[in-house]
């Protein structure tokens, strides 16, 4: 970079052109991560399925969740409170989770048809892996991770807003793409139509996340409104119900009896989670939720029931402001069952990925060739951050899928070692972009072909599941994961054979940049 | 079925609005219908409407199928996808589209 790239420029177009720009190179890297992993975290259900192969199991209903209870309360010695969440087309297991006071949560997958504990999984999965990694980039200190995607997703507002200013002729160029043999101007006209038209999902996608952490990143009306009370906000917008233990022994009221007394207050609908707190406690209550999947919002309705006699003592719904919060999560969330909309997001989350990866590309190709000449090294630190922060994560994401088919289930510490797989790769990605920055992309585009095709193979080999066969039993989530591979694997070989013909070619060429920042602007 | 139908309809439809408010630009027009060029521009405002009509009809089926909450939220991220369809067949300049543009505009050259 030289002075005359990082002067903050006069005029309106041209400054908000140098924010969108400087914005893009600085925080790009990190909001590729969160896009990657958000578009992964849409199938994260069907992630744990693919990684978990014990909890390929066919669906079927809980017959008792009576008949669950011994098995929960021999998870930990002294559970302070345990949990159910029930079977759904998407996890066909039951979820069991069991706490000890002041330890860490137990998690085990149950087969409701035999009521029989499953294999440990030995792996974090997508919901426990991508996902938390999406959202707070699994830095947990002082909530730095969730600051940082606070950070990004502002970003990508501004981002959002200071591309339509900039973009001169943005109805002109509405759906231009022109595929020429200078690739700067292809890149360009690929960044602005994704762009333009995943606007309104990028904008939505950002502003409905910082929305779902309100409470972190603007904690101080919170503060006004509660100051020390005990009453948090949670309990009051969701109605939560609270009561401590009384540290009397006392028998527990059977859970079929409430979960058909909740059914019958819903018009028919079973709960989708059971939570009890202080399981055999004379003050012992139990949570049972409604579940929200029908509708857009991620709502928290609830009904509370005493543990010993299995009266109810409270009932809960969201309360009408917290609701429209937990619409504008739930368009985020997508807890919701419609399986068109999740497929329309995974694209658009795919789609939005393009956008930020071309706009790294743009940056360096329209500066390469002035910064060679002129022996500045911006080009080459930002070209191996592109790379990296781009084609890397893809690889560290097959890496962490291959460990997953790799490594022995039986082994101590396997969910560690495939997180170690993931990050080591990745930091492995960067060097090699770095040291071999010329053949950067075309050897990890070639690596990502590989490494997806691998991930298939191991899935067959390992677990004896093949496409076919998870189509003919409907494994759906593993049939299709095993599918978006091997459309990943296309896209990844064709785009490393092209590029390699183009470097072979020679047809390579930075434009020069004033040019092309003025149609740009 | 029937929202097997309505989510294909609803589809074409957003394509079918964005390709015609595409042919409405003179670039896109003469892109796909080179020998126009000595003709006068594209009529923009027949195209214009179209398009309007037909993205209207998109947002209108998606809340058909699924009501308003699902329903904006389909028609919206329906729209990202129909739109990128469009560039891509504008991109690609298929036989179908020339042969319609052109039956289109020998129409218009008769009426």
């Amino acid at each position: 970079m030289d002075a005359s790239e990082t002067a903050v420029p006069t005029g309106f177009r041209a400054s908000m052109n140098w924010l969108h720009t400087w914005a893009g190179v600085v925080i790009g890297g990190i909001l590729f991560a969160i896009f990657w992993m958000g578009t992964l975290s849409v199938f994260d259900r069907e992630i744990d399925r693919w990684t978990m192969p014990m909890t390929r199991i066919d669906q079927s209903a809980v017959r008792s969740l009576d008949a669950l209870v011994p098995v929960a309360e021999r998870l930990v010695e002294k559970p302070e409170q345990w949990s159910i969440v029930l079977p759904t087309d998407r996890v066909p297991t039951v979820q069991l989770r069991a706490r000890e006071k002041g330890g860490e949560d137990v998690r085990r997958h149950v087969d409701p048809a035999s009521g029989t504990l499953l294999d440990e999984p030995g792996t974090l999965g997508g919901t426990r892996f991508f996902y938390p990694f999406h959202y707070s980039l699994h830095l947990r200190f002082f909530d730095l991770g969730e600051w940082l995607v606070g950070i990004a997703a502002m970003t990508m507002l501004i981002m959002c807003i200071s591309g339509v200013v900039i973009h001169k002729k943005i109805f002109a160029d509405f759906f231009t793409l022109r595929i020429v043999r200078k690739p700067q101007r292809t890149t360009l006209d690929l960044h602005n139509i994704t762009g333009v038209f995943g606007l309104p999902f990028n904008f939505i996608i950002a502003l409905s996340g910082l929305i779902i952490f309100f409470s972190v990143y603007m904690p101080t009306p919170q503060m006004i409104a509660y100051g020390n009370s005990k009453v948090t906000v949670s309990d009051e917008t969701f109605g939560r119900f609270k009561r401590k233990a009384a540290g009397e022994l006392a028998a527990q009221a059977s859970l079929d009896t409430m979960r058909l007394e909740a059914a019958r207050r819903w018009d028919g609908e079973q709960p989708e989670s059971v939570r009890v707190y202080f399981p055999g406690d004379a003050k012992s209550y139990v949570e049972m939720r409604r579940p929200s999947e029908r509708g857009v919002a991620d709502r928290v309705d609830a009904i509370y029931f005493d543990g010993p006699t299995g009266a109810i003592l409270k009932t809960t719904s969201t309360r009408p402001v917290a609701n429209v919060q937990r619409f504008i999560a739930g368009m985020h969330l997508i807890q919701f069952r419609h399986w068109t909309l999740r497929w329309l997001y995974f694209v658009c989350g795919l789609a939005g990925c393009t956008l930020i990866g071309t706009g790294f590309l743009f940056w360096v190709q329209s500066r390469r060739k002035r910064h060679t000449k002129l022996g500045l090294r911006g080009v080459s630190v930002v070209e191996g951050l592109s790379v990296g922060a781009t084609t890397g994560i893809i690889i560290a994401t097959f890496g962490f899928l291959i460990a997953n088919r790799l490594l022995p289930l039986e082994m101590a510490g396997r969910s560690a070692l495939e997180v170690w797989a993931f990050y080591l790769i990745w930091i492995g990605a960067f060097a090699h972009a770095w040291l071999r920055a010329r053949y950067a992309w075309i050897e990890q585009c070639g690596a990502i072909a590989i490494g997806s095709l691998l991930a298939v193979v191991l899935n067959a080999t390992t677990t004896g599941h093949t496409i076919i066969h998870s189509v003919l039993r409907s494994q759906w989530g593993v049939a299709g994961m095993d599918m978006v591979l091997l459309a990943g694997c296309a896209i990844a070989a064709l785009s490393a054979m092209r590029l390699r013909g183009r470097m072979t070619q020679g047809t390579v060429r930075a434009v020069p940049q004033p040019a092309l920042e003025t149609n740009h602007a | 079925m029937r929202d097997v139908v309505l989510l294909v309809v609803l589809f074409i439809a957003a394509y079918a609005g964005f390709l015609a408010l595409a042919l409405s630009q003179k670039q896109h027009w003469l892109r796909i219908l080179p020998d126009a060029a000595g003709e006068a521009s594209p009529p923009s405002g027949q195209f214009r409407v179209a398009g309007g009509i037909f993205l209207a009809l998109s947002f209108a089926l998606a809340l058909m199928r699924d009501g308003a909450a699902f329903g904006s939220i389909l028609c919206g991220v329906s729209l990202t996808i129909a739109g990128g369809a469009a560039v891509v067949t504008l991109t690609a300049n298929p036989f179908w589209l020339r042969s319609l543009a052109l039956a289109f505009a020998q129409r218009r050259g008769g009426d």
